[in-house]
């Protein structure tokens, strides 16, 4: 009970900032652990390396043979300045909040950030590296070569970069989405479980109590007879209720005798302006259903179709076996539908239930005739 | 002069058994003719001018609310129900007089014995109109959401549940009414639906046009930046206009 008085938040959107974009992510097995900044750290160490070793390869291939450890160490040194200053860089432009507004600002910005942190990494990493391992890239500045490498090596950073961010980014979308139609579906079973608390608690209709009691004690010295006829069905009625909410499924045959002994109690109420005929096929007696679900449908007949009538109606309940289904009629020559009409929840209710219980096997179809007044079909697999 | 009253019940036993206790406390009250209904009550009122009413709240034709709104002689109204919380709250809020049922005798002695106060003073009936102008707009089942529409689909009549709606369309006066199963026909004005239907779930997107976002699978711009939404069934697509545009700009 407490489950389905509990809301559901409305958003399941996750904040794009909590996303983690290291591109070491681009690599399946780096995503499951959880992001921290210090496995970001980590990863960037790694990740660096590999370049490293990437650079340093293509180098020997270019360079037609295999440099000494010392190379390799070189590389990987220069690898991890660059890296390292790009990851601060950019622990920076979102400290100072810069990410957040690149990303608000557009295509063209946040292009230009996602590609700039990039590039002032690789100069100020290998700036460092010069100073360190004094390289003598002193003047590497206004050497073509060095900026070509440079160039290259910073574009080929952002696009990596980009590439890990569009990924994640549509994944993030996606996830949302799923989350969203999770959300509804369980929004729906929620309302359908509800209907189904409803529909089983809402026995008694006050309305229905009070004026049988009303009629009983007006008949008690007129008429004791009758009196004594109402009180019995009514009391028919009410067990048949009781019972009902404490099932988990009741036969066809009891919920016509519910019906039956509701509309005897109405007939004495109504006099003329009620009629009805009750026709179950003898094979469906013992069809099994759930209990409550039919009631609610004749007294909205009752309700809305009969009772505001002046000259009253008819209802007839019929239930017989089509096809592979079972077909249940109620019709009434009441008042019928205006074209909107606010409420109908006794009607929504069923449909929901119906659709839990039997998902798209079972099917309501509500009409009107043509005379006017209402014709309720439902169907329900066998 | 002796003083009139009418009774206005569509249950015939407790209008007859309401008549006999009334008269057994109020030997001299002269009682009209049991009105089965709320025309025929307004009909005697008019004509009659009883000096009391006693009406039934839920009667076919009119209601007592309803009729006690079109009262225009001097009647003092005694309104008479099974049960109705928000009726019975209003009453006792706003003095208005009432009865519950079944009718007991001590109940009906209280009331009988200010009813004969309030004529021998010749206090006019007080006019309820305000109270039952309230009442009027928060009776229930006047609550939530539109959940049925009652469509037409050549000589068929049908109620279609508003969440099998994939899309209202609007036709002169008449609206479209698109589902999985088909087309049928509403009586009534798209301008004049719009608004009953829940603003979360159905987006305007056209003028004519006002769609279930529930079965809305997914949304394309073309070339010239116009904005289409494509349906869940895979074949339906509807163009967005530009004024209502705005919201999709977020997708």
């Amino acid at each position: 009970m407490d489950r389905l008085s509990q809301p559901i938040p409305a958003t399941l959107t996750p904040d794009p900032r909590d996303v983690s974009f290291h591109p070491l992510e681009l690599i399946k097995f780096f995503r499951q652990f959880p992001c921290t900044p210090w496995r970001d750290l980590l990863y960037t160490l790694i990740w660096n390396c590999m370049l490293g070793t990437g650079f340093y390869l293509i180098g020997a291939m270019f360079g037609g043979s295999i440099g000494s450890p010392r190379i390799f160490g070189i590389y990987l040194a220069i690898s991890n300045f660059i890296g390292f200053s790009i990851h601060f860089l950019f622990m920076l432009g979102d400290r100072m909040r810069l990410e957040p507004w690149a990303r608000r600002r557009g295509a063209i910005v946040r292009t230009l950030y996602f590609s700039g942190i990039p590039t002032l990494g690789v100069i100020i990493g290998f700036t460092i590296s010069s100073e360190f391992f004094d390289l003598g890239f002193g003047n590497w500045l206004r050497s073509p070569a060095w900026i070509l490498s440079v160039a290259s090596t910073s574009v080929l950073i952002s696009l990596i970069l980009s590439a890990v961010i569009v990924s994640r980014e549509r994944e993030t979308r996606v996830q949302a989405e799923l989350a969203q139609q999770r959300l509804r579906a369980e929004r729906t079973e929620r309302e359908a479980a509800l209907a189904n608390l409803r529909a089983l608690q809402a026995q008694i209709e006050p309305h229905f109590l009070f004026n049988t009691l009303a009629n009983v004690t007006s008949l008690v010295d007129a008429d004791p007879a009758m009196a004594k006829h109402m009180l019995e069905s009514f009391i028919r009625f009410l067990r048949a209720s009781l019972a009902a909410t404490r099932m988990e499924s009741t036969t066809l045959g009891a919920e016509a005798e519910l019906i039956a002994s509701y509309l005897d109690v109405l007939k004495v109420r109504m006099g003329e302006r009620l009629r009805y005929s009750i026709d179950v096929a003898p094979e469906l007696e013992t069809f099994a259903l759930a209990p409550m679900l039919l009631q609610p449908v004749i007294e909205n007949a009752i309700r809305h179709g009969i009772e505001p009538k002046v000259e009253g109606g008819e209802i007839s309940f019929m239930a017989r076996v089509e096809d592979s289904r079972v077909l249940i009629e109620i019709d009434d020559t009441g008042v019928g539908f205006a074209p909107i009409t606010r409420g109908g929840v006794g009607l929504t209710n069923l449909r929901d239930r119906l659709k839990l219980i039997y998902g798209a096997g079972a099917s309501l179809t509500v009409r009107e005739d043509s005379a006017s007044g209402a014709h309720v079909a439902i169907r329900i697999p066998r | 002069m002796k003083a009139r009253a009418l009774i206005a019940d569509d249950e015939l036993h407790l209008a007859e058994h309401l008549k006999a206790r009334l008269q057994h406390l109020w030997s001299d009250l002269e009682i009209l003719p049991i009105a089965g209904n709320g025309l025929e009550a307004l009909r005697a009122i008019d004509a009659e001018a009883p000096d009391v009413a006693f009406l039934d709240i839920r009667m076919p034709g009119l209601t007592g609310l309803e009729l006690a709104r079109r009262i225009e002689t001097d009647t003092h109204v005694v309104f008479v129900t099974a049960f109705d919380q928000y009726a019975v709250e209003a009453f006792d809020r706003d003095a208005v007089v009432y009865l519950l049922k079944p009718v007991t005798d001590e109940r009906l002695a209280k009331c009988v014995e200010r009813l004969e106060r309030k004529l021998s003073a010749a206090e006019r009936a007080p006019a309820l109109d305000d109270v039952l102008a309230k009442l009027a707009r928060a009776l229930p089942g006047a609550g939530g959401r539109l959940r049925w529409v009652r469509a037409l689909k050549g000589d068929i009549v049908q109620q279609i549940a508003v969440d099998d709606v994939l899309y209202f369309q609007a036709s002169d006066k008449y609206t479209c009414v698109i589902t999985r199963e088909g087309e049928s026909l509403i009586r009534l004005a798209l301008s004049e639906l719009a608004p009953q239907l829940d603003a979360e779930v159905f987006w305007q997107i056209h003028r004519g046009t006002v769609v279930n976002m529930n079965e809305v699978g997914s949304t394309r711009r073309d070339l010239g930046g116009r904005v289409f939404v494509r349906l869940k069934d895979g074949k339906t697509e509807l163009p967005v206009s530009r004024a209502y545009a705005q919201r999709f700009k977020q997708m």
